[in-house]
């Protein structure tokens, strides 16, 4: 078959970058770490009995190292348990967040904090929280008629 | 036998006409090329773009 010259060159570029798209992604992802922000964490529970199920039945935030803290949250319509929550700067957050009714989102703009809350899951992320400051955390998943009411915040103090 | 010697002379006409353009002489494919290279262009940064964005907010 022939092949026009300028059209290897192309095809070579093209297979090329793909390539070096994968590699970045697989080294990223294997050697060093990097994953998407929010993920399940394979708990199941039964969504109509959020409130009676530990650790969401005391929606809370707990020290659980040197300025490492566990957040057990709930999302509900239209808000977050606990609402405000304080921290101090440089904290560390291991957000595990569920839903009692229908799916919500769980995002910060400006930062990779963004995944979904769905009911019967256990959603979970990390972040570490470097500057002071209030940051607004909405949610990005339209859930209903209050949808753009549903927001709570971290404040972060110094 | 003349109709004959006529068909295989078309024939081979044809055959050489088909064998002249696609290997006689090459297209012109320089704005194709270009206009390649642009979308991959911008495809690589938009890649490099987001990756970045997500690395420095990480």
């Amino acid at each position: 078959m022939h092949i026009h010259r300028l059209e290897k060159i192309w095809l070579a570029i093209g297979t090329l970058m793909l390539f070096v798209f994968l590699a970045a992604v697989g080294i990223g992802a294997f050697a060093m770490g990097n994953h998407p922000p929010g993920h399940s964490e394979g708990i199941k529970l039964d969504p109509e009995k959020v409130y009676e199920t530990p650790p969401f039945d005391d929606p809370r935030i707990e020290q659980i190292g040197d300025n490492e803290y566990n957040a057990y949250m709930v999302a509900y319509v239209y808000g977050y348990s606990p609402h405000n929550i304080e921290i101090p700067v440089g904290a560390t957050v291991h957000f595990y967040i569920t839903s009692a009714d229908v799916v919500h989102g769980f995002a910060i703009p400006g930062t990779n904090v963004n995944m979904m809350v769905v009911p019967g899951e256990v959603n979970e992320l990390t972040y570490t929280f470097d500057e002071p400051g209030e940051h607004l955390l909405i949610c990005n998943e339209y859930c209903g008629i209050g949808h753009e009411y549903m927001s709570t915040k971290i404040i972060v103090k110094g | 036998m003349v109709a004959q010697q006529d068909r295989e002379q078309t024939l081979k006409q044809q055959t050489n006409d088909i064998d002249h353009n696609q290997h006689g002489k090459e297209d012109k494919l320089n704005g194709t090329f270009i206009s390649v290279l642009l979308i991959g262009a911008f495809i690589a940064l938009s890649w490099i773009g987001i990756f970045l964005l997500f690395m420095d907010r990480a």
